[in-house]
């Protein structure tokens, strides 16, 4: 105890460098933007008028701003939609490939490609293939179906569908990676004494696999959660948000604030605001998924 | 013995630094004789103004040799976020391409553009060529001039003659009555869409509203909805949603016209997949291989005093930033001279077949019959604005203007709804 309180300005000296640099890049920036945010004013110079407001532009981005709700809305659906997709998506994966199947070097490769695809690639490849005379129409138009053929991205009741189907593409490849990776951990015996038992497979995945991936399960929820918040690029490409805002969300709609509408100070709110969110979801997930993990 | 490997050390890191400071400032010194021009524009290499822009740049190298001219172009949506992202973060370009639009008094009242009527008056052949009303279009009810256009314009109505003739139509229309009987003759061909319109890009589904708001209410309404003198959710927003819904109706757009963009509908008219494009008089460069005609935009009947007010205007105008080295400031205004002045003007039009915003002597040759027959029809114009929100001040206002727009055109808003929610959005602000 005496020489690790002897140590102490040691230790202090060897963590301050980090300490500082976090502080300046991180810590300073996210407590400017909460500043900044608290403020009236039009960009284009530092030397601008600056009005303080405190929480005026929070209280118009919740009771006036025209598109605040609904690109929260979409953001929500967004979440939503890539955990209820994504993830099981690259559970499924993980396991097909953990099976011992042939090729699994090949399907590895094959499933991760899309995750190494630039955002730009994949966004205007999707927009070929969802425009009204692409891929998918020409599909359905070869198949019989013509009826069902739509203007993917343009109509609000299938945009923002198409949307996260295409961040499902992209990201189920990685989240396969991830649970391969504690798929392999789970020693052998204990699997093939399940099934020497009798266990059906869903009992062995749901009783057994999951039980013993939930670091990793925690993990990817919260990844996802926590990129389909943040994704930008690729609804920017896709659609920039519109037609008529239908596909906006809280990304979108800081940067239109921002950058298109002039309206820097409000921008910065739904910046903030992001930033809160995605802390409160953080915090979230840390309580609910508190459990003790399987020890092997 | 440590002692001196340390000194030699010490020795070396400050011997490098002297050396890599020395260096920086040699370099430092070169870099002030040479100047680069940053050009942020709009004429992308595939846009019909590119091969036009080679050969200004090239004589504008032949002249200012030691000035190099950094292009960086992008489509006008991109541009117009580019530009403003530019001027916050303090890095503007030196000149730029912009839009009238009074949301520009954001730029000017910062003292971030250069005010161009000092350079104007000290050269009176340059400032005189231009075409009349030109010079005032970025005035903003200051004293200044804030940008030069580069292009006049018309919006109207290119069509397939070839495709009028097989659907029995002897004479383009000249009223919406006429134009409805049209696209029913022309729905009749086979394969043939009468009049796609690219709604996935917002501006399309804008420009159509603004076209039909100055045919049922004049030019002048513009104004007035900018100076809250009429609500946006009175008649004459609701009667324009109203047109324009009709138009779908009627099947002018085809089956497919939310989810096409611009570039579709050029495409399918010189494909000969369509009859009409409604567009501005950019457009000329833009047809190929397909025998077009002109007609203005159509008028309604019933209100023949709104004949005459057209969409049309100045556009793809050039800005300066203010505060820059005064060298580059002059290589700047060189360069803006050049594109505006009666050769950068001739070669905007002979090249891309647009018609510049000042007088040139161009060879009618080159440009073709159609340019002329557009040239022409702009005689009739008796009131011209912009686009609807050009006047606006609020860009929250201009913004939920093109989001109605799409979204009544794309029969996702009833008239009703698409003017109540503009009229909240300007109570908002």
């Amino acid at each position: 105890m005496r020489t690790f309180k002897k140590q102490n300005p040691v230790i202090a000296a060897f963590l301050l460098p980090g300490l500082l640099m976090y502080g300046y890049f991180f810590a300073l920036p996210v407590l400017q933007t909460l500043w900044e945010s608290m403020f009236y004013w039009k960009g284009l110079s530092s030397t601008a008028k600056k009005e303080f407001i405190g929480a005026g532009n929070y209280i118009y981005l919740i009771g006036k701003d025209p598109y605040f709700w609904k690109a929260f809305g979409n953001t929500v659906y967004l979440m939503v939609g890539s955990l209820l997709l994504q993830v099981p998506l690259g559970f499924i994966l993980a396991l097909i490939l953990n099976s011992g199947i042939r090729g699994k070097r090949f399907f590895n490769i094959a499933f991760f490609m899309p995750y190494v695809l630039s955002a730009t690639s994949v966004a205007l490849m999707w927009r070929f293939i969802y425009h009204p005379e692409g891929l998918i129409n020409q599909f359905l138009q070869l198949v019989g179906l013509s009826g069902l053929t739509n203007s993917w991205l343009a109509d609000p009741s299938t945009n923002i569908t198409a949307i996260v189907l295409v961040g499902v593409w992209q990201g189920a490849g990685f989240l396969m990676i991830l649970f391969l990776a504690g798929l392999v951990n789970i020693p052998k015996e204990i699997l093939e004494s399940c099934r020497i038992e009798g266990a059906r497979p869903y009992q062995v995945v749901f009783r057994i696999i999951i039980p013993m991936l939930w670091p990793v399960v925690i993990t990817v929820i919260t990844l996802v959660m926590i990129n389909s918040v943040k994704s930008f690029d690729i609804i920017w490409i896709l659609t920039r948000g519109g037609p008529f805002h239908s596909t906006e969300v809280l990304t979108t709609w800081m940067y239109q604030l921002g950058f298109n509408l002039s309206q820097p100070a409000r921008g910065t709110a739904v910046a903030s605001f992001i930033f809160l969110f995605v802390l409160l979801l953080s915090v979230v997930i840390r309580k609910v998924s508190r459990r003790d993990s399987v020890e092997y | 013995m440590l002692k001196k490997r340390t000194l030699n050390i010490v020795l070396l890191i400050a011997l490098s630094a002297a050396a890599l400071w020395a260096a920086g400032s040699k370099e430092g010194a070169e870099e002030s004789q040479a100047l680069t021009l940053r050009v942020l524009s709009v004429y992308t290499p595939d846009h019909a103004v590119g091969p036009a822009v080679e050969q200004i740049n090239q004589l504008f190298a032949e002249t200012h040799p030691d000035v190099t001219i950094e292009m960086q172009t992008m489509g006008a949506d991109d541009l117009k976020q580019v530009l403003r992202t530019d001027f916050d973060s303090g890095n503007p370009p030196a000149v730029f391409n912009f839009w009238a639009d009074n949301s520009n008094l954001d730029f000017i009242e910062a003292g971030r553009w250069l005010d161009l009527s000092g350079v104007l008056a000290a050269d009176p052949a340059w400032k005189d060529n231009f075409l009349p009303g030109a010079l005032g279009v970025h005035g903003y009810d200051t004293s200044g001039v804030w940008g030069l256009p580069q292009a006049s314009f018309v919006l109207g109505m290119y069509y397939n003659k070839d495709l009028f003739v097989k659907a029995g139509i002897s004479n383009p229309p000249e009223t919406m009555e006429e134009l409805y009987m049209d696209i029913d003759k022309l729905k009749a061909l086979d394969g043939i869409t009468p009049w796609p319109i690219g709604n996935m890009d917002g501006w399309r589904s804008v420009h159509l509203f603004a076209s039909l708001f100055y045919k049922i209410n004049g030019t002048d309404a513009a104004t007035l909805a900018a100076e809250r003198k009429i609500r946006h959710d009175g008649p004459e927003v609701v009667n324009t949603y109203k047109a324009m819904q009709d138009l779908v109706e009627s099947g002018a757009f085809g089956d497919q016209y939310t989810g096409l963009g611009y570039a579709d509908e050029i495409a399918l008219f010189n494909e000969g997949k369509s009859a009409i494009r409604f567009s501005g008089s950019w457009t000329l460069g833009e047809i190929d291989g397909v025998d077009t005609g002109f007609f203005p935009f159509p008028y309604f009947k019933e209100l023949p005093q709104f004949e005459g007010d057209w969409f049309a205007g100045f556009a793809d105008s050039w800005g300066i930033a203010s505060d820059m080295d005064p060298a580059l400031e002059a290589a700047a205004v060189d360069y803006v001279k050049l594109w505006t002045g009666p050769e950068g003007s001739r070669i905007f039009a002979e090249e891309a077949k647009n018609i510049p915003a000042a007088n040139a002597d161009v060879d009618p040759e080159k440009t073709g019959d159609l340019f002329a027959t557009v040239v022409s029809s702009m005689s009739s114009i008796t009131n011209s604005e912009v686009d609807f929100a050009t006047p606006e001040r609020s860009k929250l206002v201009a913004d939920q203007v093109g989001a109605n727009a799409q979204a009544v055109l794309a029969m996702e808003m009833t008239p009703e709804e698409a003017a109540k929610k503009l009229q909240q959005v300007v109570d908002s602000e």
